[in-house]
């Protein structure tokens, strides 16, 4: 039986393969006639299987045989990509993601999906085939020439010891080839009797394939070894190869638009070339788990820090010697931390694949039609961020759509287009990415929620609170608006997470919204977690880092508050009134008061506060350590950072620190 | 009682470390003492409480310290050339927590004896419900075997509350 472990590697191994095949299927499903999409599902499809065999998953792999063998007949223009299609292989890769997370579904799933593929795909080809059929028929005539295939091939020395069966790898073949195929074992590279050790593999094979397996098939039995074995494959011929290549150029010029099709069909003379790797970019992709990538971060970051503290020195020191040295060492150490935290960057296309779906079956579900737009998918973001994001997202989406949009008669009544839109969009904004969802549909109702929020005792009857403020109030824990609890949005349960989960990923939503036009939920996130720029602030004998971004301005503190005492007050300011907190009062620290303190202006949410502090040290760059659960409670800090002498800095969460002195609704109401 | 307690612990008692605090000779099994610091500078945790004493960086980790004396209602008596932080690693419900503990003076690693240890009197001490496994003794001493796990989890609030998700 599969154990866990093995199951988790297998999972690791397919998500991107998942990932792709349910795009092809969504993508095929708006431009069914593109043969590269038929392909790239094809390919999927068969990787899948080849995989799922490998780690012993019988039953993925029997029945995405059959899934393959449909998209087989539509790649070889026997049948075209229809709707009902589309829907069947969705279906259809559901039962593969079931499989594949290790549940069972019912036996008879299997079948009836078997059924409904091979019925979606018999029936007569369309015309657009034709063309297809043409370059079959060309093709097999080049491949007439060839009378076998001989197969030789020799399987790492490892083999068996990393898990493969090179008996399952025969039994592969022999299944391509069938019943006419030749086996031989050559056995010349076994090693004195002594010297053998039993996990090691010295045996080579040499296989006689008749004529009408396919070249590509073999090939893909020894895709995942194919860089660290010998394997030579060659068309036994009956005439000149040369003849052959002729008709391959041929083909190519008569079939323009089929021309990869017709290269695709045609035997290759390049025998080294493996083919599966035609598919691929050029780029080398390498597989690293998380907790690595973490570890090189954490290392990198004790670099920063080490070398901050180098810095220091070798200004005490003042040795043009050491200051050249240092210098480059800063160069490195920030570079390094650059491409560290690029790696752990991942574009948001990585998810948005599920967002397709997700949109696909909403309108399924809710009869509305609408066009689901995707802009700035290539936007990335740290992929801890990125991860989390997803539930969020869907959430989201799916209010867009089930209370968002209006139905088709509803929309067409307000003056509407009947189609909506719902656009799904990524993008950087300094130190930030935006990700909003949009819809065009009702828009929200502020005095609607408002007295839905008084009437849940949420908030007061006579709050005089501003349009951003009420629709804030969404996101509050047990409120929800939805008047008939659906299948899709739950049970308003949900956007309080959606803000707690972006809270935690230090992130803020906002929400805009015009009755009658649409509304927007924005989520604004950070691009990494693990290192800021932060300011570095002296307070009596204490120093704290704000995060640099938030940081508006720094002036003088005004001689009207320097005497007070109270932990807050307000004071004008450029013409504003702006609600002050004294640090020195709220973290009760000693020390001599510096005699030209300092306010730092800095932003929360849409309001701006006043930090009075002693003095400004400096911007810094901050490696944020986690607080333990000790102090994390707290929630005024969001962090920890080791200065360049070695001392430990608390990271102020200055939206936190504000809502525990009460100043995030009241000094609003003053400064309004 | 007694065997409940020793049949829990009877490795953990053949090795413990020994340390100092309020006039009391107090005892935590050496399995999770990481390793004992000269006190490095602390930095302070406003709003934190008596028990917070504060963040230290161990060799670029950042680490909470804890105070336990104002849960025994000790005196909290200014750092001296004898004052150490034992780095402790505690096994939490919730996972791992590694904990700087403040002692007074470390005595030394002593194996208690099983058959000395008895159940903490319910009235007359000073140290409250739970904290306290067990006094053993050794030599002409009474040691107190601390309950660092749960002590983390009541009074240092290790287990998350909630209003914060963490």
């Amino acid at each position: 039986m599969i154990d866990e472990e093995t199951q988790e590697i297998f999972r690791q191994e397919t998500e991107a393969l998942i990932e792709s095949l349910q795009e092809c299927l969504l993508q095929l499903n708006s431009t069914p006639e593109d043969m590269d999409l038929v392909t790239q599902v094809f390919r999927d499809l068969h990787t899948l299987k080849g995989t799922g065999a490998m780690f012993g998953f019988a039953r993925l792999a029997e029945f995405i045989h059959d899934f393959e063998a449909a998209f087989e007949q539509v790649r070889s223009g026997n049948a075209v990509v229809t709707p009902d299609l589309i829907a069947v292989s969705l279906k259809a890769y559901d039962l593969i993601v079931a499989l594949l997370e290790g549940e069972d579904p019912a036996a008879e799933k299997d079948a009836e999906l078997k059924a409904a593929l091979s019925a979606a795909t018999s029936g007569d080809a369309a015309p657009a085939a034709a063309e297809a059929e043409v370059v079959e028929e060309a093709a097999a005539e080049a491949k007439g020439e060839i009378e076998g295939w001989k197969l030789r091939y020799k399987l790492p020395p490892e083999f068996m010891e990393i898990g493969g069966n090179p008996v399952a790898i025969l039994e592969e073949l022999l299944e391509i080839g069938g019943p006419d195929t030749k086996v031989e074992a050559i056995v010349d590279g076994l090693p004195a009797l002594a010297e053998l050790k039993p996990n090691e593999l010295h045996t080579a094979w040499e296989l006689l394939l008749p004529a009408d397996a396919d070249e590509e098939e073999i090939r893909d039995v020894f895709m995942f070894h194919e860089d660290s074995m010998e394997l030579e494959l060659t068309a036994i011929r009956a005439a000149a190869p040369a003849a052959v290549e002729v008709a391959e150029a041929e083909v190519t010029v008569e079939e323009a638009p089929a021309a990869e099709t017709a290269k695709a069909e045609a035997p290759k003379a390049d025998t080294k070339k493996p083919a599966a790797k035609k598919s691929g970019s050029a780029n080398v992709q390498m597989r690293v788990s998380a907790e690595r990538l973490d570890d090189i971060m954490d290392r990198v970051g004790e670099l920063v820090i080490a070398e901050a503290r180098l810095s220091d020195l070798a200004q005490k020191l003042n040795d043009p010697n050491l200051t050249e040295v240092v210098e480059d060492i800063r160069r490195l150490a920030l570079g390094l931390r650059d491409t560290t935290m690029a790696i752990r960057l991942t574009p948001l296309s990585s998810i948005t694949g599920r967002f397709q779906r997700l949109a696909h079956d909403l309108a399924g579900k809710t009869g509305k039609d609408f066009d689901f737009v995707i802009e700035g998918e290539e936007t990335e973001l740290d992929k801890t961020v990125i991860e989390k994001l997803s539930d969020p997202l869907v959430h989201i989406l799916r209010n867009a759509v089930d209370h968002g949009l209006e139905d088709n008669d509803t929309r067409v009544a307000a003056g509407k287009p009947a189609r909506g839109t719902v656009r799904l969009k990524a993008s950087y904004s300094g130190a930030d990415v935006l990700i909003s969802v949009q819809d065009d549909g009702k828009g929200l109702d502020p005095d609607f929620i408002l007295g839905r929020a008084i009437d849940r005792g949420l908030v007061s009857a006579d709050a005089n609170l501003s349009r951003g403020e009420i629709f804030q109030l969404l996101m509050a824990p047990g409120f929800s608006t939805a008047e008939q609890v659906t299948d899709l949005s739950g049970r308003g349960v949900g956007t309080d997470v959606v803000k707690s989960t972006v809270e935690a990923l230090r992130g803020s939503v906002e929400i805009e919204s015009e009755l009658g036009a649409g509304s927007s939920f924005t989520l604004r996130l950070p691009l990494t977690l693990a290192i800021i720029d932060g300011l570095l602030l002296q307070v009596g004998e204490d120093r704290y880092t704000v995060p640099l971004a938030a940081v508006e301005g720094i002036v003088e503190e005004p001689e009207a508050i320097r005497d007070g005492s109270d932990p807050t007050t307000t004071v004008e300011l450029r013409e504003k009134l702006i609600s002050i907190m004294r640090l020195r009062e709220i973290f009760e620290t000693g020390g001599e008061r510096a005699e030209f303190p300092k306010v730092v202006l800095v932003r929360t949410g849409d309001q701006q506060i006043g930090l009075a502090v002693d003095r400004i040290i400096g911007s810094y760059q901050t490696v944020i350590k986690q607080l333990s659960p000790m102090h994390s409670r707290l929630n005024v800090f969001s962090g920890a950072t080791i200065l360049g002498d070695g001392d430990v800095a608390l990271i102020v969460d200055v939206a936190q620190l504000v809502k525990a002195q009460g100043l995030d609704q009241d000094g609003k109401e003053q400064a309004a | 009682m007694t065997l409940e307690l020793v049949s829990a612990s009877e490795d953990d008692l053949k090795d413990m470390v020994a340390f100092e605090m309020g006039g009391e000779l107090l005892v935590v099994p050496t399995r999770i003492l990481r390793e004992v610091l000269e006190p490095p500078k602390l930095t302070r945790v406003p709003l934190a409480g008596p028990y917070s004493a504060g963040l230290i960086n161990v060799r670029g980790v950042v680490l909470p310290v804890a105070d336990l004396r104002p849960i025994f209602e000790m005196e909290q008596k200014p750092f001296d050339i004898d004052t150490r932080v034992l780095v402790l690693e505690l096994a939490l419900e919730e996972g791992t927590m590694t904990l700087g503990v403040i002692a007074e003076k470390v005595h030394a690693v002593l194996a208690l004896d099983p058959e000395t240890i008895q159940k903490v009197p319910s009235v007359g001490t000073r140290w409250p419900q739970g904290a306290i496994k067990g006094i053993g003794r050794w030599k002409d001493r009474f040691v107190n075997l601390i309950d660092v796990e749960k002590i983390a989890e009541e009074y240092l609030g290790a287990m998350p509350t909630d209003d914060s998700l963490t």
